[in-house]
C-alpha cells in the first residue's frame, strides 16, 4: 500500500509541474517561460549557434586550399 | 585533393557533441548550471522547470549542429577529391569541441552572464577552465588535422571510390 501511495504521489507531482499541464503550476510555467522576455531568451540562447553555423560555413568555403593538387592525379592511377 | 568537406562535417559534429559533454554533463548529471540558471536561480520548482525548457531549445539545438554534421560527412563521403582520413576527421571533432568551449564561454558566461559553470559562484576559474580547455581542444585539434594533411587519396580514398 506504501508503494502504491508512494508511487501515486510521484507521479502526480511530476505530471502536475508539466510546463503542457493545464495545473496552477503548469500556468506559472508557462508565464514564465512565455513573459516579457521571451524573444531575448530565444536569442541569447540561438545567438552561439549561429556563430557556429557561421565558423563551419567559412572553413567549407573560405579556407584557401594548401593541399598540392599531385594528389588527385595519385587516385587516378589507384583506381 | 580537397579535405574542407570533411574538416567543416567534423568541426560541426565536434560542436554538437561538445553542446552535448556540456549539457548532459554539467546541466543534467551534475546540474552546476543551466542555460539561464544566472537569470532564473533555480530556487522554486517554477524555475527549475522553467530553465528546464531553455536547456531543452539548448539540446535542440546542440542536436541539430550533430545532424548537419553527419549530412556534411555522408556528402564528404561522396566526393571523389575528399581523403577518408581518420586523423582529419578526428582532429576536426576535437578542433570544433574547442570551438564550442571558447564561444559559449565566452559569449555565455562572459558577456551576456546568462550562467557560469558554477552557478552557485558566478564568475570563476571554473570558467576559465573552460575557457583554457577549449583552447587546448582547439590547438590539440588543428594539430592533429594538420598531421592528417600526410593521409592522401591513394591511401585514404573517399569511400565513393573503394
Amino acid at each position: 500500500m506504501k508503494i502504491i501511495l508512494f508511487w501515486m504521489t510521484a507521479l502526480a507531482s511530476s505530471a502536475s509541474a508539466c510546463p503542457l499541464c493545464h495545473t496552477e503550476t503548469g500556468d506559472k510555467i508557462r508565464a514564465a517561460v512565455f513573459g516579457p522576455d521571451f524573444w531575448f531568451n530565444v536569442g541569447v540562447t540561438v545567438l552561439p549557434f549561429a556563430i557556429f553555423l557561421s565558423i563551419t560555413a567559412f572553413i567549407y568555403f573560405r579556407v584557401p586550399r594548401r593541399e598540392p593538387r599531385v594528389a588527385t592525379s595519385t587516385r587516378a592511377t589507384a583506381q | 585533393m580537397n579535405r574542407r568537406p570533411l574538416i567543416a562535417a567534423g568541426t560541426i559534429m565536434g560542436i554538437g557533441m561538445g553542446g552535448f559533454v556540456d549539457g548532459i554533463l554539467f546541466h543534467q548529471i551534475f546540474q552546476i548550471h543551466n542555460m539561464l540558471s544566472a537569470k532564473i536561480p533555480p530556487t522554486s520548482l517554477v524555475n527549475v522547470e522553467t530553465t528546464m525548457v531553455w536547456d531543452g531549445l539548448f539540446h535542440a539545438l546542440t542536436w541539430v549542429m550533430t545532424a548537419i554534421g553527419i549530412a556534411m560527412l555522408w556528402h564528404a563521403g561522396k566526393q571523389r577529391d575528399v581523403p577518408w582520413s581518420g586523423r582529419t576527421f578526428f582532429g576536426s571533432m576535437v578542433f570544433g569541441w574547442g570551438v564550442f568551449n571558447v564561444v559559449e564561454g565566452i559569449i555565455d558566461h562572459h558577456i551576456l552572464n546568462l550562467h557560469h559553470v558554477v552557478e552557485r559562484l558566478g564568475v570563476s576559474i571554473y570558467d576559465y577552465a573552460f575557457l583554457g580547455a577549449g583552447v587546448l581542444f582547439l590547438v590539440l585539434g588543428w594539430s592533429i588535422i594538420n598531421a592528417g594533411k600526410r593521409d592522401d587519396l591513394s591511401a585514404h580514398p573517399a569511400p565513393a571510390i573503394r
